[in-house]
């Protein structure tokens, strides 16, 4: 593959560099269209910016390494099995929609109207993130107005590192006060066998059905832990196939992208307490494992909880921050009327991120 | 000379101290009763009455009134006409658009705008150019009123004026609820900060060109 590439190369890089010089030399053509070639030509051939001042450290992570690994880890994580579950007209239908309206048309129009230089690629994460968490049955509408607002969440408080909790979680929150009719319901059985010609295109006939969290609250019934796994359960278009989400969220870990101590602190709390619950109350709590496998405890832990500007600097911060997670989730699970905390228990963690992360700070150096 | 003066007594309230946009008067009632443009009007009309009256009683009988107990003096005039306000509010106006408006009418007597005007204009000016601030700074009350309570109305409940917009529009119920209005309050007045600190910029950037 390098051997094939390392030819044209040159061309490449002539002709961007030639594109280049052209936009810049117009002062019309740079206000339009010089923010979107930034993040292209960022893509392609990373950045020329380098630090001035030392230390200086060879390494190749930068932004969009990082959020480049992310798109990789979710795209194996979600994008694929849900395709084969729900049907890619579903799932390319909602990702398309995301893209235009998140990234090509609202965040484009802020870098216009703001003056901004350069648009930034974390909406690219948070654009694949909000169909993952919206129900298989949302129209397409929602999936927009979803991406719409986690842009414009980001953007109002700063860009991309400013961001106080997690846009994409922000998003569906609003999404849940605004219309909690369309994300109760909306949630549809996998297709599971052999996949023909229809089932791949559309998924099975819709037929909404309770996800297994709604299922427990309602009468009790516990979801075989295999299908949890395999995705052959109800839940929200990318949350159902764990293997999956497991599997790149490990990935994520080893390329050390994805700090290990939040997911092994947020999952490890969820055990120890819905164990301890499930001692004293027996059958009145769902049993530890399911807890663990069911709704988006999987997807949040690995990909949302661990987002590096909304967790706390301090690495032994993140094992409270992780703990407390777990802790809200398990509560808000167990003890109240829904069936599911996790969205809850993030964007909370993530707002007291701040305050447990200057308290360890001043613990440790006894200000 | 003078009656430039007189008209700029009166746009001032409009424009350069908007009471909801630039001095941030009144936020309590203003947010709680726009849930719709009616509630918006009937509430602006309401607070502008009463301004424009108790401007004008105040600066006529200022010369009588001893410094030491000007605020009572202001709360007695600004609840009589609050008092007749609400009562013709009850004989003339529908029912459940009182309803709605409720304990708001009432509580027009502790307005901050009316209280602050009593206070720095009409206490110290002449009763035409009192008359003049109160209707100015009424009328861009009740404009931005208007304006927060159409979009909250609009996007909240899919109505403008009781009428639906369109039939496939699926409200979204958070605008007509507490947040929605501060939603709404802070982006129109991070819209108009932004405004006011563009043209202050390119006033700059002349200014800079000249010299």
């Amino acid at each position: 593959m390098k051997k094939l590439i390392k030819p044209i190369e040159p061309i490449i890089g002539k002709s961007l560099d030639r594109v280049e010089s052209f936009i810049h030399t117009h002062s019309k053509v740079n206000f339009l269209f010089g923010a979107i070639f930034g993040a292209f030509d960022g893509l392609l051939r990373s950045t020329k910016e380098t630090t001035h001042s030392q230390p200086f450290i060879r390494n190749n992570y930068d932004v969009k390494r990082f959020m480049g690994a992310v798109l990789v880890a979710l795209v194996i994580g979600w994008v694929l099995p849900a395709m084969y579950f729900f049907g890619w007209q579903c799932v390319v239908s909602k990702l398309l929609v995301s893209f235009i309206i998140g990234v090509f048309v609202v965040d484009v129009l802020w870098a216009i109207i703001a003056r901004e230089d350069h648009i930034s690629e974390g909406g690219f994460v948070s654009c694949l993130l909000i169909p993952a968490i919206l129900p298989p049955q949302a129209p397409l509408w929602l999936v927009g107005l979803g991406a719409a607002l986690a842009i414009i969440f980001r953007n109002v408080l700063g860009g991309v590192g400013n961001n106080l909790v997690n846009p994409a979680l922000f998003s569906r929150l609003f999404l849940t006060i605004c219309f909690p009719s369309l994300l109760v319901t909306g949630y549809q059985m996998p297709f599971v066998g052999m996949p023909d010609l229809h089932s791949f295109r559309y998924g099975l006939d819709a037929v909404t059905h309770a996800t297994p969290l709604t299922a427990f609250k309602t009468n009790g019934e516990v979801t075989s832990y295999l299908s949890l796994i395999l995705g052959t359960s109800g839940g929200s278009l990318g949350e159902t196939c764990r293997l999956a989400l497991i599997l790149s969220g490990l990935w994520l870990i080893k390329i050390r992208v994805v700090n290990w101590r939040i997911p092994v602190s947020y999952l490890g709390s969820v055990l120890v307490l819905s164990v301890f619950f499930s001692l004293i109350l027996g059958k009145a709590v769902a049993p530890p494992l399911f807890q663990i496998l069911s709704g988006g405890l999987i997807l949040g832990a690995f990909f949302m909880a661990t987002d590096p500007i909304t967790t706390t600097y301090n690495q032994a911060a993140k094992w409270i921050y992780g703990a407390g997670c777990g802790f809200i989730t398990v509560l808000i699970r167990d003890f109240t009327t829904l069936p599911e905390g996790v969205m809850y228990s993030i964007l909370l963690m993530n707002l007291l991120a701040i305050p447990i992360q200057s308290l360890m700070v001043k613990t440790k150096y006894r200000i | 000379m003078a009656e430039q003066n007189n008209l700029k007594e009166f746009t001032k309230g409009i424009f350069q101290y908007n009471p909801m946009f630039v001095l941030v008067l009144g936020i309590c009632p203003s947010l709680a009763v726009t849930t719709s443009v009616k509630n918006g009007l009937a509430m602006g009309g309401a607070a502008t009455f009463v301004l424009v009256c108790s401007n004008f009683i105040i600066s006529i009988v200022r010369a009588y009134i001893p410094r030491e107990i000007r605020i009572p003096c202001f709360i007695v005039v600004i609840a009589a006409f609050v008092t007749m306000v609400e009562l013709l509010m009850k004989a003339y106006l529908p029912p459940e658009l009182n309803a709605s408006l409720g304990i708001f009418i009432p509580l027009i007597v502790v307005n901050c705008i009316i209280m602050y005007r009593a206070e720095s204009f009409a206490y110290k000016n002449k009763p035409f150019a009192s008359v003049l601030d109160g209707a100015g700074l009424g009328l861009g009350w009740t404009l931005s009123l208007c304006l927060i309570s159409s979009i909250r109305e609009i996007v909240g409940s899919g109505t403008l004026f009781g009428v639906k917009v369109s039939e496939s529009y699926q409200p979204a119920s958070v605008m007509i609820m507490a947040p929605g209005a501060f939603i709404v309050l802070g982006l129109l007045l991070g819209f108009f900060n932004w405004q006011k600190l563009r043209k202050s910029e390119k006033t700059m950037k002349s200014l800079m060109k000249n010299d």
